[in-house]
This record gives structure tokens, sequence and C-alpha cells, in this order.
């Protein structure tokens, strides 16, 4: 078995399917960072000055931070004056009071995505918050929620209705200072989305949020805030696509989820911005923030992801077990084909008694991507009984690309139970040789093999999402594999 | 000028010693400007990457200088291991002939570091030097002396060579080198010793170049003195078809820190690592491997056990390379530890680096405690909890153990492993 050059070029063949751009009017800010600008972004958010402290705050910190180069990536260095900070659509000015005072172009482009908008929303049953650059346009089943006493609002919104509940929790679990992505986020972030699920509520539904990166050279800073209070239940579905672009743009965005008693947060993310051509150039830069904190006893937090977008990853969905009891999940599939470069994973730090974690990690490489998992598993003092397992699992495709394990273990209390298992390896020839075998044709022998190798990942899946996560994964890698 | 100010004063402590040192002026001259750029960079901390679990902090009140020779305590001399052939023995990184054998395994041949002090010093480092290689340059700062070790192609003497380092206090910077020509086999025995309770700074390096179809068998005892500070930096190029086993055992010292780094040079090449920790006390100890697949169809194994007990701190930091190109790699790590009180520690970093597909490459780590149904089973068999424990300590490290060679070198450490566990006297009937 090997990958003949025919197939190489069916790969980077490979268009990106989502690649267009909605031509609208967009309010943006000129480029460049100051404390102006943070001052305006916050003035055009009619935001309470508590916010505007903490942005002018996290700014200033991250001024004297410098970025961080101990990721297995390669990239230009970024020029943080040449990107616009703010860009909103001119047509939400006198914001949309309905679907049908939404500008149509807009309502095309989530079309041409998919995002189940009208009747296809009900259909679905997900309640959209659609997030385009960054300002939010729609917001659907904002009244079935709000029976239940759930608030899922965009974060702008949030500021405005419910400013304690901002106070409370912003920034409580990954701090403006935590790192200079974080940090920057801080300062700028324009727009995101806000849950709070009150005390032993389940959510009625999937919550969804689709964002997409629109106008030219515009960083996308988006917040999000998840608070499920005692004993609730609520499962977040996000998805991203982004239209096709010579230069590279930034995205940092900042994901804060806080589970009190026995709260069950599921987080799902499929990630496919745009990864640059079959040379390397353009993409999305992605540096993300993801942390969730299990602050009541018999909490949990689980994070999905299936990320086959962006030319640079650079994210570690963790979770905080502070509460005793508190269970923390990640699984992952990375794909990284062409020049991407992905290096992911995961944190569990466990803090209270008796706290679980699973780490389950698949990453393919195929082209000349580079694919790294990174992980840290941290057993402190106080936490009696901990368990943790670890599986990440590499597949290679092709003799140019590179697979890389970094995990971390630090066990700080003998109780503690804590197992790590990699393996790195290429699709075995006897596996694709049964399939052929059977009648299967090479194609679809390697994507049933992938899929399997993928299973343990996708079966933690939302219904929605593990469909779209497979069909994603079979164009991402269509004739990757000889 | 650097972040630890304390730990750069034990470096700069060390500029009057550099005059005792022999050589040639040039080497003088290079000596004064490698200390100058070491002080500047200062000791690694773990800030560098490659030493975030060492902190070398304890040297700062250390004296770094080499002692004067000074006569061995005769209880030393009596307390030296059994020796399993013939011995070269280092006393504070000198040659001690009196205690060597004169004679050397057939096909082997001896010069020593010193005579390069007489010829051109290496080439002047420009900027600052990598953490990864401060301690060696400093270990080629202030070698004096050394074994250069060459066996001719074709030997494989009957019994093994013992290098013996005894550490009597002070700084020692022992400096080896190994080469073993095409077709050549040898074990080879290294004693780190310590005489108690010396306060040293042990800072060594061994280089070893292994030829065609080469076999060594190297074990590393490590039976520093619990107030010693070791770190140990070995090099080792595997050509074609040539085999590596090392087996480590580091019971001594206060800080100990092995570095391994193996470079599978030649298609064919193997390596087999196998290594145990044993941090009791408040001793700390360090591995730090590096497997460096260079080209196809090499193999590679690692099996390390680590035990932390009292307050004793342990980590493993192993990393494989398979670079590109390196077709048919197989590769296997596996890092298990073992914690036996409140305090102890163990950090593990199992890496996997691959730039080429057509491998396999696995590894495996777990960190805990013993497992409460062995230990039950032991305590229905009527056991007490102390005996059962140590039993299943021993167990633990079994692995390690059992492939220790000669017996009688095995056997020795059985003993002195069993010696650090409660309960010694009774697990010895259950092993014997």
């Amino acid at each position: 078995m090997s990958t003949t050059p025919q197939d190489l070029e069916d790969l980077v063949g490979q268009k990106y399917r989502h690649g267009f751009v909605t031509d609208i009017a967009a309010d943006t800010v000129p480029p460049g960072l100051d404390e102006d600008v943070i001052r305006l972004i916050s003035r055009k958010k009619g935001e309470p000055g508590f916010l505007l402290d903490w942005r002018l705050k996290s700014y200033r910190h991250w001024q004297t931070m410098r970025e961080p180069h101990w990721g297995q990536l390669r990239y230009k260095p970024i020029d943080y004056q040449a990107i616009s900070y703010y860009s909103a659509p001119k047509s939400n000015k006198d914001g949309p009071k309905s679907l049908a005072d939404v500008d149509p172009k807009l309502l095309a482009t989530y079309d041409k995505l998919g995002v189940p908008l009208h009747e296809r929303a009900r259909l679905a049953g997900v309640a959209v918050d659609a997030v385009f650059d960054s300002v939010s346009v729609a917001t659907t089943f904002k009244e079935r929620l709000s029976e239940a006493g759930v608030i899922f609002c965009p974060f702008s919104d949030a500021v405005r209705e419910h400013p304690a509940l901002i106070e409370q929790y912003l920034g409580t679990v990954v701090p403006p200072a935590d790192n200079f992505y974080a940090a920057l986020n801080s300062a700028v972030f324009t727009d995101g989305s806000f849950v709070y699920i009150p005390k032993g509520v389940r959510c009625p539904m999937e919550l969804s949020t689709y964002f997409r990166i629109n106008a030219a050279n515009t960083g996308q800073f988006e917040r999000t805030l998840i608070i499920a209070d005692e004993g609730s239940h609520v499962s977040y579905l996000e998805g991203c696509t982004a239209p096709m672009r010579d230069e590279n743009q930034l995205h940092a965005a900042v994901v804060e989820l806080v589970a009190l008693d026995n709260a069950n947060i599921k987080y799902s993310t499929v990630q496919n911005w745009y990864p640059g051509d079959e040379n390397g150039v353009g993409g999305i830069y992605n540096f993300v923030t993801k942390r969730g904190d299990c602050r009541g006893r018999n909490s949990r937090i689980s994070w999905t992801q299936v990320e086959t977008g962006s030319a640079i990853t650079w994210k570690y969905p963790s979770c905080v077990l502070t509460g005793d009891g508190s269970v923390g999940e990640f699984y992952s599939v990375a794909v990284a084909n062409h020049y991407q470069q992905a290096d992911t994973g995961t944190k569990m730090i466990h803090v209270g008694r008796n706290t679980r974690s699973t780490i389950v990690s698949k990453g393919i490489s195929a082209g000349h991507a580079q694919n790294t998992y990174r992980g840290l598993v941290k057993v402190l003092p106080s936490a009696e009984g901990a368990r943790n397992y670890t599986q990440c699992d590499s597949l290679l495709m092709g003799d140019k690309c590179g697979a890389h394990t970094f995990p971390y273990v630090e066990v700080r209390n003998p109780t503690g139970m804590v197992e790590h298992e990699a393996t790195t390896s290429r699709i075995g020839e006897d596996q694709l040789f049964y399939l052929l075998q059977r009648g299967l044709s090479h194609e679809d022998a390697v994507n049933m093999i992938v899929n399997g190798f993928c299973k343990s990942v996708f079966k933690e899946l939302p219904m929605e999402f593990a469909v779209e996560a497979q069909n994603l994964l079979a164009v991402s890698l269509e004739g990757s594999v000889g | 000028m650097s972040a630890r100010p304390e730990a750069t004063s034990a470096l700069a402590r060390l500029q009057p010693a550099l005059a005792r040192l022999p050589g040639t002026r040039a080497w003088q001259q290079w000596r004064a400007a490698t200390l100058a750029q070491l002080v500047a960079d200062g000791l690694p901390t773990p800030r560098d990457d490659s030493w975030k679990y060492t902190n070398l902090r304890l040297l700062e009140r250390r004296e770094l200088a080499t002692a004067a020779p000074r006569p061995l305590p005769s209880d030393v001399l009596q307390a030296l291991p059994a020796a399993q052939g013939p011995r070269l023995v280092y006393v504070d990184g000198r040659f001690h002939s009196a205690l060597s054998d004169s004679e050397l395994p057939a096909g082997m041949s001896r010069t020593s570091h010193a005579t390069l002090l007489d010829g051109p010093p290496p080439p002047e480092q420009s900027g600052p030097v990598d953490a990864d290689l401060r301690l060696r340059s400093l270990n080629l700062c202030m070698a004096v002396d050394g074994a250069r070790l060459l066996l001719a192609g074709g030997s494989a003497p009957a019994r093994p060579l013992e290098i013996v380092h005894l550490h009597t206090g002070g700084g020692a910077y022992p400096r080896t080198r190994l080469e073993l020509g095409a077709g050549a086999k040898l074990a080879l025995i290294e004693y780190q010793l310590g005489v108690d309770p010396a306060d040293a700074f042990v800072a060594a390096v061994t280089d070893i170049v292994l030829g065609p179809g080469a076999t060594l068998t190297h074990t590393t005892v490590q039976l520093a003195s619990d107030r010693a500070v070791l770190v140990d930096d070995t090099h080792v190029s595997v050509g074609r078809d040539a085999r590596y086993s090392h087996r480590l055992v580091a019971l001594g010292g206060q800080l100990a820190r092995f570095d391994l780094r193996v470079d599978l040079d030649g298609a064919g090449a193997e390596a087999d690592l196998r290594g145990l920790l044993f941090a009791d006390g408040t001793r700390e100890q360090h591995i730090r491997t590096l497997l460096d697949h260079r080209v196809p169809h090499c193999s590679s194994a690692q099996l390390y056990r680590g035990v932390a007990g009292g307050r004793g701190r342990g980590s493993y930091d192993g990393k494989v390379i398979v670079r590109a190109g390196a077709a048919k790699t197989s590769s296997r790590q596996s890092s298990r530890n073992l914690l036996l009180s409140k305090d102890a520690a163990i950090d593990t970093r199992p890496q996997l680096e691959i730039n080429a597909d057509d491998v396999k490459c696995a590894h495996g780590a777990t960190t805990g405690t013993l497992d409460e149904n062995m230990l039950f089973y032991l305590l229905t068999r009527g056991l007490d909890r102390q005996t059962a424990r140590a039993l299943l300590t021993y167990a633990f490290v079994g692995d390690v153990l059992k492939c220790i060679e000669p017996q009688a070198l095995r056997q020795m450490i059985e003993r002195r492993a069993l010696g650090r566990l409660p309960a010694a006297e009774t697990i010895r009937e259950f092993i014997a």
C-alpha cells in the first residue's frame, strides 16, 4: 500500500466547499488596537462601566504579555495592529425584530451553510443564535426556552439584561491574564453566546450557534459563557465554516463553562474553518481558550470536538474538576491535511475528591500536515481517589506528514490512578486488503477504516453533528490515502 | 543577570579552580571562555523545557570544584561490590591505578582524556549554550581524566568490563568514551558510588559508538551517597545492525538525573532500554530519554519503573523521534510508576514525534498506588499489610531487575533494592 501521485493530486485538488463571501456593507473600525478602539467597542455595544474597566485592565495586561511559541506550530508573525477589531453588518443597525427584517443576503448565507432557520429550524429542533461576524442577527426559539427559564442570548444582550450574572461569572474560569490570547479576547471581544440554565432544569432542546467569519481582515473574538445551575442539564453545539480568503485571519475565542452541583454540560464543536489552499496559503489562525469549571459536587463537563479546518489550531479545551465526584471528559477528532498544523489537546486538573476524567483523542494527518496532541493530567494533593484514563491514537496518511504526542502526567496524590496510552500507525494493509477483498472500493474502504478509527469520538456527538462530522471527515480526506 | 543568581554564583565560584587544571594555554583560554558563557547562561532551570521536572537550585550552596586527591577511607574499599570482570576505578573523576586492574579485556585499548588536553581544544562556543548541553559543556570544561576505550572489531570478551566512579565530595567530572568495532560484543557495568556523607556534585558524560553489528549491554548502577547530586549525560550512536541494551538501577543520591540519548544511525539498529528509579526519603530520581530513529528498519523498546515513597520525587521524560523517511520503525515505550506515600510525586511525559507514516509506535504510562485487590489477596493468605505492600513493590520492579546480567550482579542489586523496603527480612524468604 502506498500513496500514489494520482491520489495526492486528488487530495490537493480538494476544494473548500464552504468558500464564498457574502457582499454586504459592514461597519468596520480601521485596523489597529489601542484603548480608544476598546472604548469605541464598549460604547457601540452600550456596555456598563464595569465591563469597560475589565476590558481596559485586560488590554493593559495583554501589553505586558508575550505571544506563546511552545506549540509545535510554524507561522509568520501576526501583526496585531493590522487587524480590525470591530465589524458589524450595517443591516443590523436598527435591530431586526423578526426574521423578515433580516438582510436576505444574510439569510441566503445561512442557507448555503445549512443553518436551520425558518421552518427548518423548528423541524430540526435547534435554537440558533447565529453570530454573523460580530453582532448576533437572529435568535429563534427564545420563547420556548424562556418558558423553561433558560437564558440563551447573544453575549451583548446578556450584558444589558443580566449584568449581575455576567459580573459574577465572567472571567472566573478563564481569567483575563490567563494567557496571551485570552487577554486579547478579554480586551476586544465583540459578541458571543450566553447561556444560563436555572436550578433543576433540563434544557428542552440542543442549543446551537454558528460562527462565521465574513468581512476580510477582521479578527473574530467570540466570548461564550455557559452557566449550569444546580441539577441542570444542557447540550450545546457549535459549528463553524468560513469563506475563502487569501490572508490569514485571526480567531481568538474564549469559552467559559461553569457547572454547579449535579449539573451537566455537554459542549460539542464541529470546526471547519478555511484551512488554507493546497499550498498552505491563507487559512484561519485559530487560537482558542476553552475551559470548564466543575465547581459543584458530582457535576460533569464533556467536550467533544471534530476539528477539520483552520490553518493553525491552538486549542486545549480543559476541565478543572473542583467539586468532589465531578467528571471531566474530552473526546476529539483532529484532522490535518495539506499544510494544516494542529496543536490541540486538553487539560484535566483534578482538585476535588473522587474526581474522574476520560480523554480520547484521535489525530489524523495527511499531506504535509502536522498534528500534535498535547495534554496535561494533573492530580493535586487534595484529589483523593482521582482517576484518569487517556487514549491518544494517531493515523498517518503519507510520508510527508507528522503526528506528535506530548502528554504531561503530574500526580501529587498516591490514591490517584492515571493511565495513558497512545499509538501511532498508518492504515493497516491487512485491514485494507480485507475490505477490498469484500468488494469495497479503495475510497470506501479507507473511509470505513477512518470512521471506525474515530467511532469512539463520534458516538459522543449529538445526532445532528454525528452525521455532519462523518461527511466532513470523508470530504476532508477524500483521495488522501493510498 | 540571570533569573537564578544563586546558582550562577556556584558556577562563578568555579573560576579560580580553572587555573589548577592541566592542559595547554589554548585549553586554558577555551575553559575561561566556556565557563564565562556558562556563568552567563546559568544552570538549567525548570523554565527550560527539557529540565521541567528537575530543579538544580540545590547546587546553589555546593562546592563544584574538584577536591585535591586524598587517601580513601579503608571501609570504602571493603564496601566495593565484588568485581565481575576487569575493573577501572576513577576517584572524583581521576584514574586510580592502585585499585584498577592493569589488564583489560582482550582486544581493548585504553587511552586517557588527559592526553587530549595536550592537543587543541574544541572550537569556541559562540552565543548562549542550549540548556540540554550546558552540563555537558561544564563537564568538558572541568574534566581532567577519563577512559577512552576502543574494542577492536570482532572481539567478544567473556567477562564484563567494570568502570567504577567513586565520589568523595566536591565536584567530579568523569568523562568516558567507548567505541566498539564491527561485530564486537561487550558487557559494560558502570558504578556510581559515594563515600557517605559526601557532598558530591557529579556531572558525568559518556559517549558510546557502536560499529556495524556490535552489541553492548550497558548496566549503570547508581549508588551515590545520600547527599550527592548526580547528573549523567550519556549519548549513544548505534550503527547498522548493532544492538544497544541499557539497564539503569538508580537507588542513591539526593538528586540524580540520567539523560540518555540514543541515535539509531544504521538500518537494523536496535535499542532496548530498561530502568528502575527508586526515590525514597527525600530523594529525587529523574530520567530523560531521547530515542532518535534516523533511518529505516530500526526498533526500540523502553521500559521504566518508578517508585516514590516518603517525600521522594521522580520523573520520566521520554521522547521518541521518528525522522522523515525512517520507515518500518517499531517503537515501544512504557513508564509505570508507583506512589507509596502521600507526599511522594512522580511526573511523566512520554512523547512521540513522528514524521513518517509506515511506522508502529506505541507508548503507555501509568501512575498510581498498589492495587487493592492484589493487596487483599496477600492479606487473605495471612501476610501482614506491611509485608504484602513490600512484596508487591518488589514485584513491581521485577520487570527491570530480572533482565540484569550477570546473575551475581543481579543478586547484589536485588539485595540493595530489598534493603530499601520495609520488612526486607521477611520478604527475602519469599523470593529466595
